[in-house]
């Protein structure tokens, strides 16, 4: 039988410590194989809205594109930047890039414009909660199994 | 007691390769890694080049706030690129550079506060970079 308790530590204390008795476990809950693959995520045809919400936390985003939108103009890639930038459209359609922004959940990018289809290329993390286990990124509590009789 | 350590000519570049991973991850702070940081310089002197706290393993943008520089988002591109201005305040993206040591950021003109989204390495201070000698700690 196997039991789980919770630790104080989070993910990224426990990688950041490195203690070998919670380092491998925490790798496996950050999914780091998957992480480094790098994805492409497209959001297929949705609702329109100026923010599209990553399905994993990003430790990185590479790049955004914008495929459809009610602003023609605003078709093309952008560069995500911090949380406090100013969104901007591209000068015009799939021209030089336009600016995007992550808020500090990692998740949340916000465009100049309403979007209905983006491709995000990533680095996404925790990004299988399969197996039975709920982490819902870095920050969450590491969760230690422990076998009980 | 304190626990002595022992320092060996190996990198932790070259410990984190041939998978000696705890001690060296240790080092590296991993996590803090992954997670990713904003860094805000805050008000600083003009200057075309400013320092990042710890080396990137790589940036995923860097806006300039306020300086003679235009104003808006620059993208970060290696240490041979031509750097530009962006097109206009907060229009499309301007190009800065990242030298070979990971952490000095260089612009086209002046500025005088940034912020800058990166993955950062070895935060906690016990090393300074990926290519610090490697030091395990032992028992004495």
């Amino acid at each position: 039988m196997s039991n789980t308790k919770t630790s104080s530590l989070t993910i990224q204390g426990a990688l950041d410590n490195a203690v070998p008795t919670v380092f491998e476990a925490a790798l496996n809950m950050l999914d780091l194989g998957t992480m480094l693959t790098n994805t492409e995520y497209d959001t297929g045809t949705v609702s329109a809205s100026a923010t599209v919400v990553l399905p994993y936390e990003a430790a990185f985003v590479q790049s955004a594109r914008v495929v459809t939108s009610g602003t023609a103009g605003s078709l093309g890639s952008y560069v995500v930047a911090d949380s406090a930038a100013t969104p901007v459209a591209p000068p015009s359609a799939s021209t030089q890039p336009g600016v995007a922004s992550i808020a500090t959940d990692r998740k949340t990018i916000t465009f100049p414009n309403t979007v209905t289809r983006v491709v995000v290329r990533y680095l996404p993390m925790c990004a299988n909660p399969s197996i039975g286990r709920s982490v819902t990124g870095i920050g969450a509590s590491y969760v230690a199994t422990t076998k009980s009789s | 007691m304190s626990d002595p350590t022992t320092t060996s000519a190996t990198t932790l570049k070259t410990i984190v390769d041939v998978g000696l991973y705890h001690s060296a991850f240790d080092e590296l702070d991993i996590g803090t890694m992954l997670a990713g940081t904003e860094y805000d310089t805050g008000t600083i002197t003009g200057t075309t080049s400013i320092t990042l706290p710890y080396e990137a393993a790589a940036v995923q943008s860097c806006r300039v706030v306020s300086g003679v520089a235009t104003v808006g988002v620059y993208q970060v591109s290696d240490s041979n690129a031509t750097l530009s201005a962006a097109l206009g305040a907060n229009t499309s993206p301007g190009v800065c550079k990242i030298a070979t040591d990971r952490k000095t950021l260089t612009f086209y003109a002046n500025v005088t506060r940034v912020v800058v989204r990166y993955l950062p390495m070895c935060t906690s201070g016990k090393v300074t970079g990926l290519g610090s000698l490697y030091s395990p700690a032992t028992k004495g």
